[in-house]
């Protein structure tokens, strides 16, 4: 399910006090992120177009 | 490395068996597809043949449109709809857009706020409406390729009992396109309209999928 932001880090990793229902900053490196995000996006964009080679090509 | 497995566990989870059900996947379909040939007397491809086939990647694509229809329509359809009770559904009176305090746009955005929900009427928009946009293009490129895939399986079906081949289009209005659209989106409905529902009652403790296990039935929109 998509998910609105909620609490979490590891201790002493959150920046201030979220309100309810507000995004919990955590500190830190956000490569990390970009490198999941980016990832899924290329695994579905390879997956699709290699349907679309197969099935174009009649194989 | 083990602060990045850590920060993002969840998403590594899920890409990990999700690589080894498509290995699986295709492992069992290129042995179904052995048998079948058998009983046909044919020649019985091998495994590289079969994942570069039509006949894997068509319910590849199959079950990939349902999955992305599924959380488009979810995420749309949670921004005016609401289920008293739900944690996935908001607040009863919070229906719709919200205004752009609530959403933290323009003059309300933060100093932390990513630039796209800051300024610029256009830019705002798009952002605003950017998860929904790319999870409806995912399905919609997924919808035609599982068409695609199809359309060829269809024909090859056709060439072998000596009938005639159908164009792309015509293939759109077989029984056989629809029957594998429709299979994968009624399972899909069920699935998300059970989750919104029996989260009223049940609990999972721990999970952000779930109320608090003492949270109140009545409860609606509150996450664990």
């Amino acid at each position: 399910m998509p998910r609105r932001p909620t609490a979490g880090g590891r201790r002493g990793d959150v920046t201030h006090a979220p309100a309810r229902g507000s995004p919990v900053r955590v500190a830190g490196n956000n490569l990390t992120m970009r490198v999941v995000f980016a990832a899924y996006l290329a695994l579905i964009s390879a997956g699709i177009v290699v349907a679309f080679v197969v099935g174009l090509t009649h194989r | 490395m083990r602060r990045f497995l850590y920060e993002n566990g969840l998403s590594l989870a899920f890409g990990a068996i999700f690589l080894l059900a498509l290995v699986l996947q295709s492992v069992a379909g290129w042995r179904e597809v052995i048998e079948q040939q058998l009983t046909h007397g044919d020649p019985a491809p091998g495994y590289w043949a079969f994942v570069q086939s039509s006949q894997f990647w068509l319910p590849v694509m199959e079950n990939w449109q349902s999955e992305y229809l599924q959380f488009s329509l979810f995420i749309f359809l949670t921004v005016w709809l609401v289920q008293k009770g739900s944690p996935e559904s908001k607040e009863l009176g919070k229906e719709g857009a919200e205004s752009e305090k609530d959403q933290q746009i323009g003059r309300h955005a933060g100093e932390d706020a990513p630039s796209w929900a800051r300024g610029g009427r256009l830019r705002v928009a798009i952002y605003s409406n950017s998860l929904g946009l790319v999870m409806t293009t995912i399905f919609l490129l997924t919808w035609t390729a599982q068409s695609v895939t199809g359309w060829t399986v269809f024909n090859e079906e056709q060439r072998r009992h000596g009938q005639a081949a159908v164009s792309w289009i015509g293939y759109l209005q077989r029984p056989d396109f629809w029957e594998r659209t429709l299979q994968n989106w009624q399972s899909e409905f069920l699935a998300v309209g059970s989750m919104a529902v029996l989260a009223i009652y049940l609990r999972q403790r721990g999970s952000p999928e779930s109320k608090p296990v003492g949270a109140a039935h009545e409860a609606t929109g509150v996450e664990g």
